[in-house]
């Protein structure tokens, strides 16, 4: 053969080569995906939490992926909209994600029958519906982090540490949609439970005026603690009308979405200091999986983001790292990898803290919630302190009603 | 006695503020004929130009709210010269479509330079009420309320007595008479639309203030509609009354009957007070009662 002859078969045979690995790593890859809200109603949230997850799977990714396998991750915009959340999990099962993230409560919920036929496990981090932590009855469904019933546990469980006693009265200020009505049931029972005197008050959305509500509170009901389940738009809104009512700020504790920087950005640090927040995730720079994105931004030769640490980014480097645990040991039942074996992977998750990222989440087929850990955080200076450990309030009860609730369906 | 005091004082102090966003509206209106959907997007962008100043550029207040201003003023001006004035003879649609299609440009534009967060608009006013007979007054609610006041009487003034105001004035009573006595038309035209955006301006800093800015402040431009038919589309005085009024139902209705159905009477009452004005009065209060021969 003469030399051009030799040359093209080696051009053909480097060629060969190179597709082939292309196509080996194309086997590799694992598709996951999850909507997101960068424009919508809680686009201050979504701002974020979208590019925390892409951070962390692209970390995940750069270290060699796992177990060898790259994760494929798509991000669907849904305006916080149940059309387009449906839309955007058709698109991704269509795709063959075998995990996603499922985004808003009110989206859960049309989902959800979804995710139980598909066999495709949805995680919902801090939201959606609380009676899904029972994984015996919604196996494919993970809240993964405090629901909205243990969240309001939480927080009356540190009103009661703070000296609430029979007849303490209590102000439950909630965004007027299904998530807001989420944690109401929970509300209802403790105060019944400690004989709390308890009233509830709703801000429709998008809660850009609360005015007559918080006048209502203060001065006619004149509550003693107030506990806010609000976001988007309302929870600064509430910080500055309730320092317009004179009502004291360490007595207001939000759920944990309306416990940003964003939240108190909006109100201004000096106007919302003393306000409490519950957080499941820790807030900060200082955490091994956050220095180890600020080093991957470094090493790219980019400017790391200002919100990068912060509460809801840190919420979603949580999501990235559930998926990739979830995935990593959900290999461990054999390739190739199926959403039941990522649902089985999820189960397997003990003890699991990402380096003091999180309370020690262990997820079990009969808590798919992880435990239900949340920790109280104050406004101080210019920054979310924590002024509690990780805790859990009313534990039982939050056991209690979900096994009523889910004895109705 | 003191809740339903709190309630109606409050509504009262927030009512001001509609009222001169209703101001800007009706100045409009009356001026040029156009019923200007993008008023509460005028709002909005006032208060994302003052919020820009001061929490993104630092830039003090005496310099940051001025600039706010001046920048309004000139929007509004421009608005009117560039886009509203070649479409002076189509049809009331194509304007109408024209003031919704401005409002989404200020949306989007907005959000685009900007972003997404909230941002708010710092005033050296502290939040802290003081108490005068058992009413809770938020000294931030009062100033917003006296700035609103002080403009809307400096409107007024400049409006029965200053030369380019008695021209305002005519044009608004006749059109054709008023360019036939020497009245430059174009010029009052672009001058209620200047007007309109330095109030959108001072709208935007209180409620900026108030609310924090993003582009769902626009919906309280929402209000203006309501105000403006319950004073009455063409009359400044109805635009004041009409504001007040939409500032205490809403407070007092969302206080009294929100406990009992659960939330959300603030943002319907006031429409529902509309809808009975204009079948009781479709004029309003005061607007001109339009009698034609048919």
């Amino acid at each position: 053969m003469k030399a051009k002859g030799w040359l093209a078969v080696v051009v053909i045979a480097a060629l060969v080569a190179a597709l082939s690995v292309v196509a080996a790593d194309a086997k590799h890859a694992i598709k996951v995906g999850g909507q997101c809200d960068r424009t919508g109603a809680t686009k201050l949230v979504g701002v974020e939490i979208c590019p925390a997850v892409t951070d962390y799977i692209r970390l995940v990714n750069k270290k060699g992926g796992v177990m060898g396998h790259t994760l494929e991750y798509t991000e669907i915009e849904h305006e916080y909209r149940v059309d387009r959340g449906v839309e955007a999990y058709e698109r991704l099962k269509r795709d063959g994600a075998v995990a996603v993230l499922d985004y808003g409560t009110p989206i859960v919920y049309a989902l959800t029958p979804r995710h139980m036929e598909d066999k495709i496990p949805a995680i919902t981090p801090g939201f959606g519906r609380a009676d899904s932590t029972d994984g015996e009855v919604w196996p494919y469904i993970f809240p993964m982090a405090a629901s909205y019933w243990s969240q309001a546990a939480g927080a009356l469980q540190y009103i009661k540490e703070k000296g609430a006693k029979k007849g303490t009265k209590i102000a439950y200020l909630y965004f007027d949609n299904p998530a807001g009505r989420e944690g109401i049931p929970m509300m209802e029972r403790v105060a019944k439970k400690e004989g709390y005197e308890i009233r509830l008050f709703a801000v429709p959305p998008p809660g850009l005026e609360m005015g007559p509500q918080v006048i209502d509170i203060t001065r006619r009901m004149r509550a003693d603690w107030v506990v806010g389940h609000l976001f988007g738009r309302s929870p600064s809104v509430s910080i500055k009308e309730f320092r317009k009512a004179g009502f004291p700020l360490d007595r207001v504790i939000s759920l944990v979405w309306g416990a940003g920087e964003a939240d108190v950005e909006a109100a201004g640090w000096d106007v919302s200091q003393g306000y409490l927040g519950l957080q499941f995730a820790a807030v900060g720079r200082n955490l091994p999986a956050i220095q180890e994105i600020i080093k991957m931004y470094r090493d790219e030769g980019k400017e790391v983001p200002k919100y990068v640490g912060g509460v809801y980014y840190n919420r979603g480097v949580l999501i990235g790292a559930i998926l990739a645990e979830g995935i990593r040991l959900g290999l461990q039942f054999g390739e190739p990898l199926t959403g039941e074996k990522v649902k089985r992977g999820y189960e397997q998750i003990k003890n699991f803290t990402l380096g003091g990222f999180l309370p020690p989440l262990t997820v079990t087929p009969q808590d798919h919630e992880g435990g239900g850990w949340v920790r109280v955080y104050q406004v101080k200076g210019k920054e979310w302190v924590p002024v509690t450990d990780w805790i859990r309030g009313y534990r039982d009860e939050v056991f209690k009603l979900v096994n009523e609730a889910n004895k109705k369906k | 006695m003191a809740f339903f005091l709190d309630l109606t004082v409050n509504g009262l102090l927030i009512g001001c503020m509609y009222a001169l966003v209703a101001l800007g509206f009706v100045l409009i209106y009356k001026a040029t004929s156009v019923i200007n959907f993008a008023q509460g997007d005028l709002v909005m962008f006032g208060g994302y130009i003052a919020a820009a100043g001061l929490s993104l550029y630092h830039l003090p207040l005496w310099v940051a709210a001025p600039i706010a201003l001046l920048l309004m003023l000139v929007l509004g001006f421009a608005v009117e010269r560039g886009i509203l004035r070649p479409l002076i003879g189509q049809p009331v649609v194509s304007v109408v479509m024209v003031t919704i299609g401005l409002a989404l440009v200020f949306q989007g534009l907005a959000a685009m330079v900007w972003g997404a967060a909230t941002i708010n608009v710092p005033l050296p006013i502290p939040f802290q009420p003081f108490i005068l007979w058992e009413i809770f007054i938020s000294p931030i609610n009062l100033v917003a309320a006296g700035l609103c006041v002080g403009f809307l009487v400096g409107f007024v003034y400049f409006f029965r007595r200053s030369r380019m105001g008695i021209a305002m004035r005519a044009v608004a009573d006749d059109q054709q008479s008023a360019m036939s006595v020497g009245i430059n038309v174009r010029i009052v035209f672009a001058l209620s639309w200047a007007i309109a955006g330095l109030a959108s301006g001072i709208g935007g800093i209180v409620w900026g203030n108030m609310l924090g800015v993003d582009t769902h402040l626009s919906l309280v431009g929402l209000k203006v509609f309501p105000a403006v038919i319950l004073g009455g589309l063409d009359s400044v005085p109805g635009a004041i009354l009409g504001g007040l009024i939409v500032g205490a139902v809403e407070s007092v209705a969302a206080g009294y009957i929100d406990p009992y159905v659960g939330g959300g009477t603030k943002d319907f009452a006031p429409f529902i007070i509309m809808i009975l004005a204009l079948m009781i009065r479709p004029y309003g209060f005061f607007g001109r009662e339009i009698i034609e021969r048919v």
